[in-house]
């Protein structure tokens, strides 16, 4: 793999689970979450193609917050003077990144369980190809389907179980203070 | 394009690549990749969870359920642990575990699986992308995990060093000898 890619791998992507708190707790809309995440993504991978940060998780908070400052100026919502009061730094989250190293058992744990929420079928293919470690041709025969239903489950249980290991769940408990700057209404025009 | 779509596009050049790519679909993937930012990192964030599933393959055996394990594995561990410094010196002071007949290296590639016996008996299972050294002496045997995940399975009666942290110079562990155990080593 190339190097920048090992980079965001290893160092960037472990942080999704704050990150995507971080977002849940300055942007109210649900719905685009996912979308200020990889948009988040985007920039950091480009930045650090240009340099390496050396403190991952500031840097990509920074770069959450600038980003979500853009977004609010071109909704033209809120004044720009007033996006300096936000609860921005207000990020308590900053406790060690216990999520970056979740222990190997957990860790077991937590993709048994991301796997049990699959819906059957993909959950189906996705124990043969993993857990069984049959090739995709093999998944096909053994469920008697073709190779092409297995490729979509495939992807299907891919982009769940990234949703699931991103630490989605985990957020709901954020979810009363992801309107803070709602509740301060100086902010809001 | 939306994120969403982006998603799912990479989902599919995933899926894909997970059962192989002709030459063709190969300069394609490197194009959309190329294309754009977005396009790279839902890849990669795919791709990592995807990969990251490949631990499953520990639950294929069946009494190697986490659920199962993990009560067994626990108390060993934390004895283990307890007895860490009296290993230290034993490693240090007692020669018989120190003059190795010979340590072998077992290694799997990411996605294989691989099971060893030693010549004790000591089962070794080897989940994937997993490195070890294994030797066996005259009063134990000798399991270094350097990388990866494996399990260790044995009734005899003479105990285990066991070392799982190669980043903090492999000082050794020692699994005191319950009759048939399994315990777990996680590395990463």
């Amino acid at each position: 793999m190339v190097q920048i890619d090992d980079w965001f791998v290893r160092e960037v992507l472990p942080l999704e689970a704050v990150l995507t708190r971080f977002l849940q707790r300055n942007w109210r809309n649900e719905a685009e979450i996912n979308d200020l995440r990889q948009e988040t993504y985007a920039r950091v991978y480009e930045a650090a193609q240009r340099e390496r940060p050396v403190l991952v998780k500031p840097f990509l908070f920074q770069v959450a917050r600038n980003l979500i400052i853009d977004r609010l100026r071109k909704q033209s919502v809120v004044s720009l003077e007033t996006v300096a009061d936000f609860d921005w730094l207000n990020v308590s989250d900053d406790r060690p990144s216990s999520e970056a190293h979740v222990a190997a058992r957990q860790e077991l744990r937590l993709l048994q369980t991301a796997l049990d929420e699959l819906p059957p079928r993909c959950r189906q293919v996705v124990v043969l190809r993993k857990v069984e470690g049959l090739s995709q041709k093999e998944v096909a025969a053994r469920m008697g389907v073709t190779i092409e239903t297995v490729e979509n489950q495939v992807a299907k249980g891919m982009r769940l179980l990234a949703q699931a290991l991103g630490g989605r769940r985990g957020a709901v408990t954020s979810q009363s203070r992801r309107f803070n700057f709602l509740r301060k209404p100086r902010n809001v025009r | 394009m939306s994120v969403d779509e982006t998603e799912m596009q990479a989902a599919q050049w995933l899926a894909r690549e997970d059962r192989g790519l002709t030459a063709e679909e190969s300069d394609a993937l490197e194009l959309w990749l190329g294309a754009s930012s977005l396009n790279k990192v839902a890849y990669l964030r795919l791709k990592a969870s995807w990969e990251r599933a490949d631990r499953l393959a520990a639950l294929k055996r069946p009494g190697l359920r986490v659920s199962e394990r993990a009560p067994m594995a626990v108390p060993a561990l934390v004895a283990a642990g307890l007895v860490l410094m009296l290993a230290g010196s034993a490693w240090h002071f007692w020669p018989a575990f120190r003059t190795t007949v010979d340590t072998r290296p077992y290694a799997t590639a990411i996605g294989q699986k691989q099971e060893v016996r030693l010549s004790d008996g000591t089962r070794l299972e080897l989940n994937t992308n997993t490195r070890v050294r294994a030797s066996v002496t005259a009063t134990g045997r000798i399991v270094t995990l350097d990388e990866g995940e494996a399990y260790l399975t044995w009734c005899m009666t003479r105990p285990a060093l066991l070392s799982s942290m190669p980043g903090t110079g492999g000082s050794p562990i020692w699994a005191p000898n319950f009759p048939s155990t399994v315990l777990a080593m996680m590395c990463g």
